[in-house]
């Protein structure tokens, strides 16, 4: 015999059903979303990148020390529910992949309605193929004759469109 | 006299147990539609009592200020350092939304853009941009914001109106804060596009110093000659359900992002984008659109580009006049009507009984 005790199962079933009926859950976190574009390293860096811009009327930093001290004095709220130690910044200058610092393209010119610049990119990569990361939050393994390209911005960039 | 099992009673056998699903399951079916019609009855007439709060808004700020709120500045002085902590050109960059903020009780809110006294100011680091204002979501949608790079943007669900780009005599606005005023066969985006209640606050050439400004007219009573009650303010804008969160910034959400407090722009405002018939129009017509109805214009990588008005409802979305009466209109009403009722001024004389 199937034994099956209403103590057990009924709480279960009947928030079940409840759950369907009212409709609970469906709510995004936003903190959980921004965390989930800022996975890794690449991703933060490029992101700051555009935040850079975004403070810098659309001019990107011009050197090293101007982006660390940049992050440096961003709000360490922000800086943590995107996975980074407000006390750790030169962390995120490292590939997770490689453990090789990030070479950054510095002083490119963004926009108010999106870029789609190569600025950070992998030093050694992985297995022949090195990751760039694009200022329209997206990364991508190259291979190196594009690699060559993207960092010497030969290769043309989409302008941002709209009507 | 058979002794009772006091084993057996307390538990149940499989087909008893199954029979109980089955009548569950009946019950749920039979009460489900009248629960979910209940549930979305409730949720339009939030939607209503929030749209008929900011109509509220709208004319406590003309009695404020003997004008309507501006729809904003060009989009780029969301950006712009010297905007942050004031509008600083003479004209307000920020969108009506920013503008409403004291008139529905938002008032700490208004106040966070000139930050802390600290580094913190403007929408971006003082969080102003990321706090959910519920007055300015329709409840039948959720999880409405887009995460942009490291920044976390609210977005909102209703719109002021814009001229449909398919009029004869339409042109682009400019969004940058680096050029004049876009023109047209010696016609501005002033006169063309800016034709309803919220009208962009003006342009700015930062190029030059001093900057250069345009100041648009703005609107008061007397300037909506079609009258308030047939002409109107703000609307249910489009956003198709799969993308009320916008994790993508390519191609550019320019559509959504910046958010509520983005100037004079598509995130908040929006256009019935009419077709007329004889006309060489050369945009596509922006019909009003339910959130889970297929888009006719979608960019690679599924996103929609908006640029009309719809809304969760079936087939209904509401719309409060400059009057501040709100009406539902049928998602199936005639554009062209429409796109009347949004112009303050062309003199037709049609009002929202003739939806």
């Amino acid at each position: 015999m199937f034994n099956c005790s209403f103590s057990s199962m009924g709480p279960r079933a009947a928030c079940a059903v409840l759950g369907v009926l009212i409709g609970c859950g469906g709510e995004v976190d936003p903190d959980a979303a921004i965390a989930k574009v800022n996975e890794t390293n690449i991703q933060r860096l490029s992101n700051l990148y555009f935040a850079y811009q975004m403070k810098h009327d659309w001019r990107g930093p011009n050197e090293e020390a101007a982006f660390k001290d940049f992050i440096r004095h961003y709000a360490p709220r922000k800086l943590e529910r995107i996975g980074i130690d407000p006390d750790a910044i030169d962390a995120i200058f490292v590939s997770e992949r490689d453990g090789q610092p990030f070479q950054i393209r510095y002083s490119v010119v963004g926009s108010p309605m999106g870029s789609s610049e190569p600025v950070v990119f992998e030093k050694a990569g992985v297995g022949g193929k090195r990751m760039v990361g694009f200022l329209n939050m997206e990364q991508r393994e190259v291979d190196g004759r594009e690699y060559n390209d993207l960092w010497e911005g030969k290769t043309p960039v989409g302008q941002s469109t709209r009507d | 006299m058979p002794r009772l099992d006091k084993t057996r009673s307390a538990a149940f056998t499989l087909i008893e147990l199954l029979v109980v699903v089955a009548i569950i399951g009946v019950l749920v079916a039979l009460l489900l539609p009248a629960v979910q019609s209940a549930r979305e009855a409730a949720r339009r007439s939030e939607c209503i009592n929030g749209l008929r709060q900011l109509g509220i808004g709208a004319l406590n700020f003309e009695s404020s200020q003997g004008v309507f709120p501006t729809a904003g500045g060009p989009v780029a002085l969301f950006t712009n350092p010297n905007e942050q902590a004031r509008a600083s050109y003479g004209i307000e960059g920020a969108s009506w939304m920013y503008q409403l903020l004291p008139f529905i009780e938002q008032g700490n809110l208004y106040a966070l853009r000139s930050g802390n006294g600290g580094s913190a100011v403007g929408f971006v680091d003082t969080g102003l941009s990321e706090n959910r204002v519920p007055v300015f979501n329709c409840p039948a949608r959720s999880g409405r914001f887009a995460t942009i790079g490291t920044e976390v943007y609210a977005l909102g669900d209703y719109a002021g109106v814009l001229a449909s780009w398919n009029d004869g005599r339409w042109t682009q606005f400019e969004y940058r804060d680096t050029a004049p005023p876009l023109k047209r066969n010696g016609m501005s985006e002033e006169e063309v596009v800016w034709t309803g209640i919220l009208v962009k606050g003006g342009q700015v050439d930062k190029r030059h110093d001093p900057p250069r400004v345009w100041e648009f007219a703005k609107v008061d009573f007397a300037a909506i000659e079609d009258g308030a009650s047939n002409t109107i303010l703000l609307a249910e804008k489009a956003a198709e359900s799969k993308n009320w969160t916008v994790t993508r910034a390519s191609p550019w959400p320019y559509w959504e992002v910046y958010g509520y407090y983005t100037g004079a722009d598509w995130p908040v405002m929006r256009m019935f984008g009419a077709r007329i018939l004889g006309e060489a129009s050369p945009n596509r017509e922006v019909g009003v659109l339910g959130d889970d109805e297929v888009r006719a214009h979608v960019a690679p990588g599924g996103t929609s580009h908006e640029f009309g008005f719809g809304s969760a409802h079936p087939g209904v979305f509401n719309a409060v006049f400059g009057d501040g009466s709100v009406h539902v209109l049928s998602n199936s009403a005639d554009l062209l009507i429409l796109d009347q009722l949004g112009k303050r001024a062309d003199g037709s004389l049609l009002g929202p009984e003739q939806l």
